[in-house]
């Protein structure tokens, strides 16, 4: 109930997207995506450089006459060098940006499952993993299951669930 | 007077670096606690507990299928259970080693001095 | 005379510090205890000293000495006593002092810590925090000294940087650096227990867990200090840019959050021995990296505060920690063999290994991303500029992924999952999730990627309470009440869920990311004191503008009444100031609910107060800065020591009887542990 509540706020908090001129929207899409070349690192949209502002009223004057994004990009590349763009173009060698990632990961992910293939245990060593030098006779066993059970025991509170009797006979049933 | 202070300022990090080197004693400090010191077995043993009552709790809270939960009970418990034995033997075999060292340097010092100090041993010379 | 104390507090300082580094290792590598001994004291000392040169420092500040070449710099008559611990930073060398205490108490904290569980790995240890140390004093003292003096004294001071006037950067940068630093010490922990030839055994692993999640910690709330200092002074209604140096403290993060996953592995199961150093190793160089980037790196930067030379010293270093590192792995490789397999493809454990590599990925992303127009300078000869978008489009969906995985993960039990039983316990998540989309779109959320995102998160949260519910309904049954079952089982289990608190913190960062990423309004408005406009269900009235002068800068104050449907929510009052030399601060207005931020930053003001108002609403935002106490809260949850209580003494014996038998041995001389 509460959730359904919030959910519902959440959707009419993000639906507010009314009251921007679509033109405007446009030119502050465009504008996130075009560095300011004199404040490094920084888009015209976020910048309140003077040349940021100068450059925000181009783009709006552009958008309003009518100039597609790429044209109005290509306008400030020229103007500034390729360096004005935030995005990397996608061709040419800097394509490589593009693709160095998703092609990076496929490789981590592919290692990943033959990495974890290789790790999972053959049934043959499971065994031997678990045993070690020492041996165990049956009633060695049972004797220590029991003190194992009742230390875990003294742990209430502290501990998780009580180990009772039933699960350690079901245990002890089921011999290695 | 900017001497004198070189010298009070210099004073604090010589004597800390100077005093390990001034006592008498020094070998045991590094090594003391040691027996706080995590050894394997109780490393796998704290390991085994852990699994087994993680085991329960994700039994419990319903994460751990009926089958898997039995499984993986009965390798935590006989891991658990090998390390105690492990531990057990390793005490019996220590508890053995020290009577028999006590033994034998009580007769040295029987022999040697005629008293009959404590049983301390001094380091590293049996085996 | 007390500028020159700290003087030579500073270099005794550094020549302690190397002696530590010599001390330690030899007596390490020949079992030297009073050697060992020795360089633990000394390093016992390196803090002491650099309090002196510190409170040096901040004497030259409060007496206003500009004598002082970095106090000069840095302050000015004008600066109210207050801002000299901000000032004590603002510059590279009081920062690299900065650092160097910081770290130096840190090691000495570690450091007891240490001592008494890891006795072998503990001198290695000393000998690597020693080391680090040295390389920032050496810096500080022949590149970087602040307290140089200038060959005659100045009347006034330049001043501090204005954009640092904001209560944010009492605590932000200080925490960012520490945050950077600290890497050093799981770095150091991990490493040592290698070069000591015990990074087989797992007795380093509690110890490296909890430095390493102090250390996740104190970076996590730097950057989420950062991004609410960027927020509210910036005055560009974000909060993450994708700057390079913003970047520099998240790569270690993820790292980082990767290692302290992946070290629960070997804390169960003794497994990922090797990885957990790499992991380590590469958090550690990525801070190096960061701290690169910080001093004057090749990277373009809104906050590369301090451009020298010293960045390529930065490097060097980078390289020193990578190939020693390498070389360590390879000359200790053997004493790493686990005895452990892996039992099922689906289980905890791979689902730690998948986070590993996602979170790996967004880190070299990240990497790749801020190091890419260095790269095509040198060999395009053109820069090629690497901004928000291409993070957000890259890094986006392997985040959200991340978040995804966070649903899922915790839910898979260690050693091996049963795909029908994920699948049953999945269910409701996975159907919470559907109904979330649902409302969603049916309440006027369209773009598919946000309804996706928030369904994700919605899955996370869900699963995360589930099992809470889950949890104390099973031991309800074993007949405690629900407060106490609560209690107890969250006691009983604090790495778990102390995990999960974190993770909650995760997901609501992520729901204020999605929200103000993509329903974020903003427009631009001119106003003059009188006019009235809107934006979405918000009305705001520009009523009057005040100017006051200050020695040192005009604040211009604008104040607006805001309505919104009907209902007055109260005046706000943006602000901008225009200091002496051209440089200007603002501070944005900020109403926020957990709905969504309305916010107003104004640019310029001109005549009679008419300026441009940028105004923003962005939904959601308020998740992203209450999410830090949850931060805390779960990591104090997840590293708090449980009682040790009976279960040692199953065994038996009682635990003095262990203990004399250990001590015994130790006595006769053998090396029974050694040996093992």
């Amino acid at each position: 109930m509460l959730a359904a509540i919030l959910l519902v706020g959440i959707a009419l908090g993000c639906a507010v997207g009314e009251g921007v001129p679509v033109l405007e929207r446009r030119a502050q899409d465009i504008e996130k995506g075009i560095m300011c070349p004199v404040c490094p690192g920084e888009s015209i949209d976020q910048s309140q450089h003077p040349l940021a502002v100068q450059m925000r009223g181009i783009v709006s004057e552009k958008v309003e006459e009518g100039w597609t994004g790429k044209q109005i990009e290509a306008f400030f590349v020229e103007r500034y060098g390729p360096s004005v763009l935030l995005d990397p173009p996608r061709e040419g060698l800097s394509l490589m940006v593009w693709l160095a990632p998703p092609i990076g990961l496929a490789l981590a992910l592919g290692a990943l499952f033959l990495v974890l293939r290789a790790m999972v245990r053959s049934p043959a060593s499971a065994a031997e993993g678990a045993q070690g030098d020492v041996e165990l006779s049956e009633a060695e066993r049972d004797e220590y299951f029991r003190r194992i059970d009742a230390a875990i025991d003294d742990d209430r509170g502290e501990g998780t669930e009580e180990t009772t009797g039933r699960s350690s006979n079901s245990g002890a049933g089921k011999a290695i | 007077m900017l001497v004198l202070i070189a010298v009070l300022l210099a004073l604090i990090p010589a004597l800390a670096i100077l005093y390990p080197f001034l006592r008498s004693r020094t070998d045991d400090i590094v090594f003391e606690d040691e027996a706080s010191t995590y050894s394997a077995l109780s490393m796998r043993w704290e390991a085994a507990v852990a699994g087994i009552k993680n085991t329960e709790l994700e039994r419990a809270i319903g994460n751990l299928a009926e089958d898997d939960h039995r499984q993986l009970r009965e390798q935590y418990m006989t891991e658990a259970a090998l390390v105690m034995k492990a531990m057990e033997l390793e005490d019996q075999q220590e508890q053995e080693l020290m009577a028999g060292l006590e033994l034998e340097v009580s007769q040295v010092r029987r022999r040697v001095l005629g008293g009959d100090g404590p049983g301390e041993s001094p380091g590293g010379n049996s085996n | 005379m007390i500028v020159d104390t700290g003087n030579l507090a500073l270099l005794l300082a550094l020549l302690v510090t190397c002696y530590v580094v010599v001390a330690s290792f030899l007596g390490a590598w020949q079992r030297i205890p009073a050697l060992i001994l020795s360089g633990r004291y000394g390093l016992y000392t390196v803090p002491v000293l650099l309090a002196i040169s510190s409170a040096a420092l901040v004497y030259a500040f409060v007496n206003n000495d500009f004598s002082v070449r970095y106090v000069a710099e840095n302050s000015s008559l004008a600066m109210p006593v207050k801002y000299t611990w901000v000032a004590f930073y603002a510059g590279n060398a009081g920062s690299l002092l900065f650092i160097a205490g910081a770290f130096s108490v840190l090691s000495v904290l570690a450091l007891f810590t240490l001592v008494k569980r890891l006795p072998y790995t503990a001198p290695f240890s000393t000998g690597l925090m020693a080391l680090v140390l040295a390389f920032f004093l050496g810096v500080t003292v022949f590149l970087a000294n602040p307290l140089e003096r200038l060959p005659f004294a100045l009347a006034d001071g330049e001043g501090i940087n204005p954009l640092l006037i904001h209560f944010g950067m009492f605590i932000h940068p200080p925490m960012q650096m520490l945050g950077l630093i600290s890497v050093a010490i799981p770095f150091s922990i991990a490493m040592g227990a290698l070069l000591a030839g015990r990074g087989g055994r797992d007795e380093w692993v509690n110890v490296g867990r909890l430095w390493g999640m102090v250390s996740w910690l104190i970076l996590t709330i730097g950057l989420l200090l950062g991004s609410w200092w960027a927020y509210t002074i910036l005055g560009w209604g974000g909060y993450w840019a994708w700057d390079p140096v913003e970047n520099s403290a998240l790569m270690p993060w993820l790292a980082l959050t990767a290692f302290v996953h992946s070290i629960m592995v070997q804390k169960r199961r003794g497994m990922f021995r090797m990885w957990n150093l790499v992991l380590v190793a590469v958090a550690f160089t990525l801070a190096e990296m960061g701290m690169f980037i910080n001093r004057g790196g090749p990277v373009p930067s809104v906050h590369s505060f301090a451009q020298s030379t010293m960045g390529w010293l930065f490097l060097f270093f980078m390289g020193f920690t990578l190939l020693g590192s390498l070389a360590a792995f390879a000359w200790r490789f053997d004493t790493l063999k686990s005895r452990e397999r892996l039992d099922s493809l689906l289980s905890r454990e791979s689902a730690f290994l998948a986070q590993n590599v996602l979170f790996l990925t967004v880190a070299f992303v990240t990497l790749w991303g801020t190091i890419y127009p260095v790269i095509s300078k040198a060999s395009q000869g053109l820069t090629i500029t690497v901004g928000e978008p291409f993070f957000n489009r890259v890094n986006g969906p392997v985040l959200l992924a991340i978040v995804f995985l966070m649903g899922v993960g915790p839910l898979l039990p260690w050693r091996r999952a049963n795909m029908r039983n994920v699948l049953r316990v999945l269910r409701y998540p996975l159907g919470v999730a559907a109904v979330t989309a649902g409302v969603l779109a049916i309440a006027g959320i369209r773009a598919p990627v946000a309804l996706l995102a928030l369904a994700v998160c919605a899955m996370a949260v869900t699963g995360i309470a589930h099992e809470w519910v889950r949890g104390t309904r099973s031991r309800h049954r074993k007949g405690e009440s629900y407060p106490t079952a609560f209690g107890r089982l969250v006691a009983a289990n604090r790495p778990r869920y102390g995990g999960y608190i974190v993770h909650l913190g995760i997901t609501m960062l992520a729901v204020g990311a999605i929200g103000s990423s993509f329903y974020a309004v903003q427009r631009d408005f001119a106003l003059v004191p009188g006019e009235e406009a809107s934006l979405g269900k918000y009305t705001f009235r520009y009523v009057d503008f005040q100017e006051v002068a200050y020695p040192d800068r005009d604040e211009f104050t604008a104040s607006f009444t805001v309505r919104s449907g009907g209902r007055e929510l109260g005046v706000m009052e943006p602000r901008r100031s225009s200091y002496r030399g051209s440089i200007s601060a603002t501070r944005a207005a900020i109403r926020s609910t957990p709905l969504e931020d309305f916010y107003i930053v104004p640019s310029e003001f001109g005549e009679e107060g008419q300026a441009v108002f940028r105004v923003y609403v962005s939904p959601l935002v308020w998740w992203m800065w209450v999410s830090g106490p949850l931060f805390i809260l779960g990591m104090v949850l997840a590293v708090s020591p449980r009682r040790e209580r009976a279960t040692a003494l199953a065994v038996g014996l009682s635990r003095a009887d262990r203990a004399q038998g250990v001590t015994g041995r130790r006595r006769l001389g053998l090396t029974a542990t050694r040996r093992a």
